[in-house]
């Protein structure tokens, strides 16, 4: 990192010299079409003003709390159809054993019948539209009040403890006093805050060999600033400032509060399935007792805990889910007593409605993960990360520094281990390290190639395919171990929320950047 | 009968939107006035820490630079009166940029000597003076980014037409014209040649 920037500050002072109009720094053009050659570069027409992209980057973007409300309310909709009658029915069914012993029973068949008529009647269509919408809202409103209450009570309570965890997690620590580039960093940092007009985030940092930097927070006023020692090793001053003004920039966006909701999306997903199978799974009984105290604790040394119960919760919106359930259901073992598989089997009939919802709703959750949520999800938060690359420009005024940093990046960026709750907030994702492992296997590929067009005989030529498919088959592993680490995919998620690089650096050069 | 219940209705739907729309451009100026304001205290918050780390920064190379008194004493004398300079803004950005050019010379004849170079607490402190100016020159752009947004929610068509009404004045940007071009001058730092 150099200790000065001889280059910025001259250029800032001479966009501060003719105002707030950045598309009239033409003596920065100049500069760029005397270092390049073989490519055209935007002129001061073509060149995009930061404020007009961050603008059509708002506009796109500024649905994403509501779309998270929509998909909330949505959710508890479908689920409810789904979920009702299997509660319903799990009550009948508790009610009419319990109706053996006690004067109970017909609460059960109250419930049934009730929601029997209300479905008969919606269905006939016959009743008053005032009618049909009351009987609609019994059907569906409870559900869809039931989720979005649970969504708010997540976001608050991860809100509160969810951080911590995540900097325990990644084994995050204090800058050292006496080292000049953490100094330096601590600066650039504060440097950055007060060009987006944001109170200074905290500093802390990272030993790790990925080069990596995140916010990682609920708000810029709580946030930490997490930057890997690498990265600082890799970067200098310019290509730094670039990266931590996509970052600070991003939480001034308001990244922070919407990366958040998101998350608590997935997590009432989550508590959603847990909660139906709390009679069924010992672990959605830890999970959920977990989750109690988590909200009833009242200090910050429950973060490690908000990790846990998170994993947990998310435990039972994936396949790990359903085996507790196949685990509940299994009387086949050859390690229990005739009594206990009776018992066993005793058991999954009482309990049928509620395992045939919950297998309903993982089925349901699936597709709408897969096919909606995610793509919209994912899509959304690209643009967040367009706006936060530009709004990177606008506080540095430095379009090549953060362009530099990208491209630097995609040689030594990788995920840092412990991070995949919050690897959606990094400024790069594996991606990076897959496009490398992606170059660095053609190029031995074609060596492979080239060495087979030399070799003479058919078994030389069979061993090399061999080995051709194998480096491909390790690569692939490679990519999908990779991939497996990262927020979206822990979630079920095919699509990445992160741009690729590619895309970023054309959007970087269209704002004046070299890359 | 309905007919004007139905106008009375129309009427006063209209009323209160009205009332809600003045509300919230009323409160957006507002909002973007003091964000103005506040942009403007920070650069001198910011001036005021370049202040605060000249005496440690002279203490610091005192030791090196027996014979250069006389640099060491203007930048101390520019401190002193960039200090008293007052709140006006002409005569405050003059005597910052005297500042400014004292130190710069006083990072020139700091080149002559290796062993200030290498000392670390001349490096940091460096750092931290490198940082100050950066810090000047961003909050001097967050100030005049916020101009640019408050004057054009002013001057847009639906701030326009209370921002006049409403006493909200158009902000001034922060220029350097050509008599105060000396805070154009940054202070080149770069004196331990130090990458990594």
């Amino acid at each position: 990192m150099r200790a000065g920037n001889a280059c910025t500050p001259t250029r800032r002072a001479t966009l501060a010299g003719i105002g707030p109009y950045p598309t009239l720094d033409v003596s920065v053009q100049s500069d760029m079409q005397q270092s390049v050659r073989y490519r055209s570069v935007p002129g001061p027409q073509d060149r995009k003003s930061f404020f007009e992209e961050q603008q059509r980057n708002r506009r796109n973007t500024w649905r994403l709390t509501a779309i998270c409300w929509l998909i909330v309310l949505a959710m508890g909709l479908v689920l409810s159809a789904i979920l009702t009658p299997a509660v319903l029915g799990e009550l009948a069914i508790l009610f009419g054993i319990a109706g053996i012993f006690l004067p109970v029973g017909w609460i059960g068949r109250i419930t049934v019948d009730g929601y029997g008529a209300l479905v008969g009647n919606l269905a006939a269509g016959t009743a008053h539209p005032l009618q049909f919408a009351v009987g609609l809202f019994f059907l569906v409103g409870p559900g869809m009040i039931i989720t979005y209450l649970l969504w708010r009570w997540l976001y608050r309570v991860f809100v509160r403890f969810g951080v911590g965890g995540v900097l325990l997690s990644l084994g995050a620590r204090e800058p050292h006093a006496g080292d000049l580039e953490e100094q330096q960093l601590v600066n650039i940092v504060e440097e950055m805050a007060i060009a987006d007009g944001i109170a200074p985030p905290r500093v802390m940092l990272l030993d790790s060999d990925a080069s990596n930097a995140a916010m990682i927070g609920a708000s810029p006023e709580t946030a930490t600033m997490v930057v890997s020692r690498r990265m600082l090793d890799d970067l200098d001053r310019d290509e730094t400032q670039g990266v931590l003004g996509q970052l600070i920039g991003a939480a001034g966006n308001g990244d922070l509060a919407i990366a958040l909701k998101i998350a608590a999306v997935f997590q009432v997903y989550g508590l959603l399935m847990t909660i139906l199978m709390l009679p069924m799974s010992s672990y959605a009984r830890h999970a959920f007792w977990n989750l109690l105290k988590l909200s009833m604790a009242s200090s910050t040394d429950a973060s490690a805990k908000a990790e846990l119960t998170n994993e947990l919760l998310l435990r039972a919106s994936r396949p790990d889910g359903l085996d507790d359930l196949t685990e509940f259901m299994n009387f086949e073992r050859n390690d229990i007593s005739n009594v206990r598989k009776v018992f066993i089997l005793v058991r999954a009939m009482i309990f049928f409605p509620l395992i045939l919802g919950v297998l309903f709703a993982y089925i349901v959750l699936l597709m709408v993960v897969l096919f909606v949520l995610g793509p919209l999800l994912a899509f959304t938060w690209r643009t967040r990360v367009y706006l936060a690359d530009a709004t990177s420009v606008q506080l540095t005024r430095n379009p090549d520094g953060l362009a530099e940093a990208l491209t630097k990046l995609m040689r030594t960026g990788a995920l840092i281990p412990g991070s995949q709750m919050v690897s959606h907030l990094f400024i790069v994702v594996a991606e990076a390290a897959g496009e490398r492992r992606q170059q660095h296997m053609m190029r031995q590929l074609t060596a492979l190639g080239q060495q087979r067009k030399n070799t003479d005989g058919i078994a030389n030529k069979l061993d090399m395919s061999k080995q051709m498919a194998v480096m491909l088959m390790t690569e692939q592993a490679q990519q999908e171990q990779e991939d497996a680490n990262t927020f979206e995919s822990k979630q079920g998620i095919v699509v990445s929320f992160h741009p690729s690089l590619k895309r970023r650096l054309k959007k970087l050069n269209a704002l004046g950047a070299n890359v | 009968m309905t007919g004007v219940l139905i106008v009375i209705v129309a009427l006063l739907v209209i009323v209160v939107l009205l009332i809600a729309w003045v509300m919230a451009t009323y409160n957006g100026l507002v909002a973007k006035r003091n964000q103005v304001r506040n942009a403007w205290a920070q650069i001198d918050v910011q001036l005021r820490r370049r202040h605060d780390l000249i005496p440690n920064l002279v203490n610091a190379v005192k030791g090196y630079m027996e014979h250069e008194r006389n640099v060491l004493q203007s930048v101390t004398n520019a401190r002193t009166r960039a200090m008293a300079a007052g709140d006006n803004v002409a005569q405050r950005s003059e005597a910052e940029g005297e500042l400014t050019r004292s130190l710069r010379s006083l990072f020139a004849v700091a080149e002559a000597y290796p062993a200030l170079r290498a000392s670390e607490n001349v490096q940091s402190l460096q750092e931290e003076l490198a940082s100050t100016e950066n810090r000047v020159a961003f909050a001097r752009q967050h100030y005049n980014d916020a101009v640019m947004s408050y004057n054009t929610a002013r001057g847009q068509l639906p701030g326009a037409l209370i921002a006049g009404p409403m006493g909200f004045r158009e902000a001034d940007s922060w220029e350097i014209d050509a008599a105060n071009a000396a805070a154009r001058d940054v202070p080149q730092v770069d004196l331990s040649g130090a990458t990594g």
